[in-house]
């Protein structure tokens, strides 16, 4: 039943070469307080096509995987290696990977409130992103495709909108309109951070929608960051899990959920309201993440977790496949050969 | 039964909202309004003076030091000169010689500023230390040394006034792009594959030069203080050019006979006075902390 994992190959996920590779990737944040690991060696194949969640606390080291994969951090040690399509990302040249942000992989951030210019239209921006990657492109063209890119991300009166100013917009419509920056130039891979945080429910919905039609007409790669795991249900194939700058559990969405390994996933699936359990206490996972600057020995989660024993807190466990997914628990998958 | 004395009730008053429906903004009313139009008054003036003025400003039009009266306003000076045309052709000078100034700091301290708070590190440090330097002289002095060693004349007061300036705008601009440079909008730019230049050039630009323009206009009656100054002390405008500066210490030389001094000394004071009118106007207008 329990296998060595070398790798995280997904299972049941499309057998091409990844498009997006992450090895071992390792981010530091050097603060007054000592340095903070931050991410601490994540290993992460993304496939052409498939959705992948990657699900976590705040401050689980899921977003900074991703900002540090597109060279985003300032003042941020990176280690390991990212490679989009055999290109290592990790150490490019600037003028190198702005070729690779935005034109072969895109990122829709948080807030739509403040992630677009309040000083330009629309349109304006749109045509700015499209000329960033194709300079010869006419102002005409661009402008035919702003209105086609808000029409595809369902803008009502997209000839309209494109002159409007981002304060006239809703957030939705304003997320909308991030949504349209991020594919107006065809990129393969999409990495949405936390894209309905910021959202009312009602058009956190509509959002999620849009993302799913949109990577399944494009045949896009998408990355879902996320702590919503309701929204993970309906949106991705795949799931990784992260706790403490550290992927604990990873494998396809619907064997995750139906057999969470880590006893991290489990809390986290119990603390999903249900319809069928109603008039229930809703759980919650004890106690808080630890701090990134002083670390538990051994397992990270040891402390919260209700499985722990002894030996968790002697040496921290690496992944390992079981028969559904593939965990980091020394309880529950104990690995066969310590590497 | 005694009648009820009359319940005092609270008169509500509707609080005057400070920026209601069809309010003007902030710099075209009040004492800013005041500031324009004594500034557009001034230019109009600047412009249009040979075209309507009976006297030249430096042809001796009547006896030596008349006092004001109904030909000569404000009375002549010593070399027989009508004081009223030289007060107005003053500001053919202080004016352009404030818009040159203002114009070439504003934008030597964009340039400096921009790459400075934009591109940070070793660039930044230089460049900051460079204004650092500048800005421990206290402007006057440092402007008189530039100006002496380059030779008294107006063209070399302007070059010191320009090396002295522009470390201020540098250092606003500096500041506000830090911070501009950090706001969300600035990420996820670059996470689309802007390049730097355009960064900073449609989204932190933009968003940082309110502080700058608003500065400047205050500046603007500083510099006319400043040339003044310089020309007063013999480093600027040289006599007989009708400058205001000039004009003072001419008029310092006829002591009794005030209105010399005074002419010029009150233009500089509508200049001054009503390009700080204007330019807390400006600030008013732009504060994003006024609009409660």
């Amino acid at each position: 039943m329990i296998e060595q994992a070398v790798a995280p190959v997904p299972t049941g996920a499309p057998t091409a070469e990844p498009i997006l590779r992450l090895r071992d990737l390792r981010v530091t944040f050097d603060t007054v307080g000592g340095p903070a690991r931050a991410v601490r060696g994540v290993s992460l194949d993304v496939f052409p096509g498939e959705a992948v969640a990657v699900v976590g606390e705040s401050g689980s080291g899921k977003s900074v995987t991703m900002l540090a994969t597109l060279g985003l951090l300032r003042g941020a040690a990176v280690s390991g290696s990212a490679t989009y399509r055999g290109t290592e990302l990790i150490g490019l040249a600037p003028s190198r990977l702005r070729h690779v942000r935005g034109a072969k992989i895109s990122m829709v951030f948080q807030d739509p409130m403040t992630s677009l210019n309040p000083v330009l239209t629309v349109g304006r921006q749109l045509d700015m992103v499209m000329r960033a990657h194709n300079p010869d492109m006419s102002k005409k063209a661009t402008r035919a495709r702003a209105v086609d890119l808000l029409d595809q991300v369902a803008i009502a009166q997209a000839a309209r909108r494109c002159d409007a100013y981002p304060h006239e917009l809703s957030g939705g419509m304003r997320q909308r309109v991030m949504i349209a920056m991020a594919i107006a130039n065809e990129p393969e891979v999409l990495i949405a951070d936390e894209p309905t945080t910021a959202l009312d429910v009602t058009v956190q919905a509509q959002i999620m929608d849009l993302l799913g039609r949109l990577q399944r007409e494009r045949q896009l790669s998408l990355v879902l960051i996320t702590h919503d795991l309701g929204v993970v249900a309906g949106a991705a194939d795949r799931l990784a899990v992260m706790y403490a700058g550290k992927l604990v559990e990873h494998g396809t969405v619907p064997s995750v959920f139906a057999e969470p390994g880590h006893p991290y996933t489990r809390g986290l699936l119990a603390c999903l309201p249900r319809l069928d359990r109603r008039g229930e206490m809703q759980a919650a996972i004890p106690g808080i993440p630890p701090s990134p600057l002083s670390l538990p020995p051994g397992c990270p989660f040891a402390p919260r977790c209700p499985d722990a024993v002894t030996a968790c807190t002697e040496h921290e466990p690496v992944l390992v496949r079981t028969a559904t997914s593939t965990i980091a628990c020394s309880v529950h998958a104990p690995a066969a050969v310590v590497r | 039964m005694t009648a009820l004395p009359p319940i005092a009730l609270p008169v509500v008053v509707e609080p005057r909202t400070r920026r209601g429906r069809g309010r003007r903004p902030a710099w075209r009313r009040g004492p800013a309004l005041v500031g324009l139009v004594v500034l557009a008054l001034w230019v109009l003036v600047a412009l249009t003076l040979p075209l309507w003025t009976p006297f030249g400003p430096l042809d001796p039009v009547d006896k030596r030091l008349l006092s004001p009266n109904a030909h000569h306003w404000l009375g002549t000076d010593a070399l027989g000169r009508d004081v009223f045309t030289r007060v107005l052709w003053g500001a053919r000078t202080s004016l352009p010689v404030a818009a040159i100034v203002i114009l070439a700091a504003v934008i030597i301290g964009t340039i400096i500023g921009a790459v400075s708070g934009f591109f940070g590190g070793w660039i930044d440090a230089v460049l900051m230390r460079f204004v650092d330097i500048t800005m421990a002289f206290p402007p006057i002095l440092l402007a008189m040394a530039i100006t002496a060693s380059l030779g008294p004349s107006i063209r070399n007061a302007v070059i010191a006034m320009i090396l002295v300036w522009w470390p201020i705008y540098a250092r606003l601009l500096r500041a506000q792009v830090i911070a501009v440079r950090q706001r969300d909008f600035v990420d996820s730019a670059v996470a689309i594959g802007a390049s730097r230049w355009l960064i900073l050039r449609r989204y932190v630009l933009p968003m940082s030069y309110t502080p700058v323009l608003v500065n400047a206009t205050m500046d603007f009656g500083q510099v006319v203080l400043l040339v003044a100054s310089l020309s007063f002390i013999g480093l600027g405008a040289r006599p007989p050019s009708p400058e205001w500066g000039a004009m003072i210490t001419e008029g310092a030389t006829n002591f009794y006979q005030w209105w010399i001094a005074a002419g010029p000394g009150l233009a500089i004071l509508l200049v001054v006075l009503a390009f700080n009118f204007v330019g807390d106007g400006l600030r008013d207008t732009f504060d994003v902390r006024d609009d409660s």
